[in-house]
């Protein structure tokens, strides 16, 4: 996948030597995607091999293959996960005003409660809280496309 | 963090579509069972619910296993302080009244596999002689209500069943299930008119939800109830999605791993077998898994239903596409029908007094162990 002021590399390579010359190699290979003097071209992967799965052939399965990773973005802060993307910051605000605010340690993702984020802390939303988000998500949704 | 042991291949009915692996009269050793919840346990970063699920074949076939494994991942847990939520998925046949006491002292969720009324259901539930099974499900349905607090039911439905998923619902709701998954058949060929077919169908499973409201009849039913969470979390975040070979694990009775408890398959010869619990895990080919989880069409990067859109699960596309990073016509189909009926549904019922408490209970309930255990800090 090719996005803007993105680049997805992937090569196949059939390296035959030493240890210390395939890192040498790999070295090279790894500084091409920061070099951006040096065209790019997309190798085509493998042939894609049909694979047996119970008596049955299904799909394909790519051949493995080395894979050079482009730099990670760096990860957001803990917690800053835009759950309520569909309310603006003023509506969330509303809504959540007067509730305590709670810092979690020790979830890693995955809380289901009703909340909502501000920075690196949530607000766990009560009832009536949790009436009034719903209401605001479905006006702001009934004015979508999706 | 997910962890599935197929528990046994052995199975006493013969589905017609059934995925997990050949009928081998095998069970999984609890030795290596133990090593498997070990692998869990160090998996699972510190606080994460780990979800150990039994499937296999039959898994009440190994009851006796059930047992000693469930006391060994209750000891681990509280050893860990790492909570754990048990699930079990049967055909429900050979459920027994002690059986379904021990499942409740051990807070063990059940999910009975059951696909709709009688006609319906004998299609594809089958005795290895032929003979339907639904007589027998429904027998221990009864057993399972009398002794549980909740069941919830399963259902899979395929090119020649989708046409009856709004009376399968009506089935479902009157024989008082808690909770109902409706699940397509993946290894089935899905043709270009039952595209449009869906829609339909889902249109009318979506009146029929929105009228048990009405009425005020609650209902709980997962391609709904799951597409309005995510309207109002505004779309899968990252823990949702498909963790094949990082947060979702697959074990086969020998102790092979797979990235997905539907990969479980040929054992060893499956190119999705990263390895054995009693040996080791096949990095390399791990790490082409990794590579190629997600949704790489592009297609799919520009089109408005993404947030809300399934098309990262791997097994899914994997079965239907081919490749586990691409998605298939059909899902594509599926998820944008669901999706629209799921608006409707949440914009028709979003003042509806019982539908919001039901998502209110559904969201809270749940996960209210999870932050008890957890360490706040509130200020």
């Amino acid at each position: 996948m090719v996005m803007e002021n993105e680049i997805d590399f992937k090569i196949s390579i059939a390296f035959k030597g030493s240890k210390e010359e395939f890192e040498k190699v790999a070295e090279d290979i790894a500084k091409l995607q920061l070099n951006k003097s040096v065209a790019i071209e997309t190798v085509p992967l493998p042939e894609k091999q049909p694979i047996e799965f119970d008596g049955i052939s299904i799909g394909t399965w790519p051949s493995p293959e080395v894979v050079i990773r482009k730099p990670k973005p760096p990860k957001p802060l803990p917690g800053i996960q835009p759950i309520a993307r569909l309310l603006n910051s003023k509506t969330q605000n509303k809504i959540i005003q007067g509730l305590p605010r709670v810092r979690i340690d020790g979830i890693n993702g995955g809380i289901r409660n009703p909340h909502l984020h501000v920075k690196d802390e949530i607000v766990l939303l009560d009832k009536e809280r949790f009436k009034e988000f719903v209401g605001n998500v479905a006006r702001e949704l009934s004015n979508r496309m999706l | 963090m997910k962890v599935s042991l197929s528990l046994t291949h052995n199975c006493n009915l013969a589905c017609k579509y059934c995925y997990s692996g050949r009928k081998l009269n095998k069970e999984m050793p609890f030795e290596t069972a133990k090593k498997i919840v070990n692998f869990g346990f160090q998996k699972a970063p510190s606080g994460q619910t780990i979800d150990f699920s039994f499937f296999g074949g039959e898994p009440l076939l190994c009851f006796k296993l059930i047992q000693n494994l469930t006391r060994y991942i209750r000891e681990k847990e509280s050893e860990s302080g790492k909570p754990v939520r048990l699930s079990m998925t049967t055909n429900g046949t050979l459920l027994t009244e002690k059986k379904l006491v021990f499942l409740r002292e051990q807070d063990i969720d059940l999910c009975i596999s059951i696909d709709g009324p009688q006609h319906i259901h004998d299609l594809n539930r089958l005795y290895a002689d032929g003979c339907g099974s639904f007589a027998d499900v429904m027998e221990k349905l009864e057993l399972a209500k009398k002794n549980l607090n909740s069941f919830q039911v399963n259902a899979v439905y395929g090119p020649r069943t989708l046409r009856h998923l709004p009376e399968t619902l009506d089935f479902f709701c009157k024989i008082g299930a808690s909770s109902i998954h409706l699940n397509p058949d993946i290894s089935a060929t899905w043709q270009g008119w039952s595209y449009a077919k869906i829609v339909k169908v889902f249109e009318k499973v979506a009146r029929y939800y929105v009228q048990n409201y009405q009425r005020k009849n609650e209902l709980a039913l997962n391609i709904i109830d799951n597409k309005i969470v995510l309207f109002l979390k505004g779309g899968y975040d990252k823990a949702d999605k498909c963790g094949m070979g990082k947060t979702e694990w697959g074990f086969s009775p020998d102790g092979s791993i797979y990235p997905c408890e539907r990969f479980v398959g040929k054992e060893t010869t499956s190119p999705l077998c990263l390895g054995n619990i009693n040996g080791e895990i096949d990095n390399a080919r791990l790490g082409i898994v990794r590579e190629h989880t997600g949704n790489n069409d592009r297609k799919c990067h520009t089109c408005s239903y993404q947030r809300y859109c399934m098309n990262w699960c791997g097994c899914t596309n994997y079965f239907m596409a081919g490749k586990t990073d691409s998605t298939s016509q059909f899902l594509c189909n599926s998820e944008r029908a669901t999706i629209d009926v799921s608006k409707q549904v949440f914009l028709s019922l979003e003042e509806d007094p019982l539908f919001l408490e039901h998502f209110w209970n559904y969201l809270n309930e749940e996960h209210a162990k999870v932050l008890r255990k957890a360490r706040l800090d509130v200020r």
